[in-house]
């Protein structure tokens, strides 16, 4: 299900590493702030990316810079992110690194699906790209 | 070469009418401006279909591969394949620059 926090559009969603058999959270759902100034795929807090195993995977490392020109070294890993609204598992680089206190879904993920943003009746929709 | 015959917006044909001029006008100019924009608007679809893979390396060998890394996942298991003995790759690179955006929180 997608909706707003706040003013923040936020897609619930499930994050999986098919390789380890393992998932965050173990049951349900977590929330994912949409990050438009986010170009990649998926950053999440570093607890989260060692639960799920990726720190034991094959990794590597990229830099990366916030909006504001700070230099951030990221620690990246192949994961899935999976969306029960539209029931996608959408594989992609999951990345973590010292400041990532969210998780947060970026245009990476995005642009493999019609996201419908109206801030008019508060509705924030997904649905996969036909 | 292959004669084929499509209708086009008047707006366009004039566009590359232009173009063609622009090169230099000389015998199958339009031709060539047509085959290479086409060329690079299927490479560009292709790819969109071909979509990311996935491999399991071991070295430079790829043990496994698949479209999806539940299919990986999958794969590995059939072949008795243990993940510690591979690295995880995918068929598009890890680009090297990533945009967080700024996000302001109350103290």
């Amino acid at each position: 299900m997608s909706s707003f926090s706040g003013l923040t559009p936020i897609l619930r969603l499930a994050l999986r590493n098919d390789i380890l058999g393992l998932t965050h959270p173990l049951v349900g759902t977590t929330v994912g702030i949409v990050d438009t100034g986010f170009d990649g795929f998926v950053a999440v807090p570093e607890p989260v990316f060692d639960e799920l195993g990726m720190d034991r995977l094959s990794g590597a490392t990229s830099p990366g810079k916030t909006a504001d020109g700070k230099p951030l070294e990221l620690r990246a890993c192949l994961g899935t992110v999976y969306l029960p609204a539209i029931a996608r598992a959408l594989d992609g680089q999951v990345l973590t690194g010292a400041g990532v206190d969210e998780i947060l879904v970026g245009t990476k993920l995005l642009r493999r699906l019609r996201a419908t943003l109206d801030y008019c009746t508060g509705a924030f929709r997904v649905e996969p790209c036909r | 070469m292959t004669n084929v015959t499509f209708s086009l917006p008047e707006r366009t044909v004039k566009r590359l009418r232009r173009q063609a001029a622009e090169s230099g006008g000389r015998k199958g100019a339009i031709s060539e401006i047509v085959d290479s924009a086409l060329t690079a608007y299927l490479d560009s679809a292709e790819e969109a279909r071909r979509g990311e893979t996935f491999a399991a390396k071991r070295g430079e060998e790829v043990v496994a591969e698949a479209g999806t890394l539940k299919d990986l996942a999958d794969a590995l298991k059939r072949k008795g394949i243990d993940w510690r003995s591979v690295r995880i790759v995918s068929s598009e690179p890890l680009e090297p620059v990533v945009h967080f955006g700024l996000r302001l929180k109350p103290a």
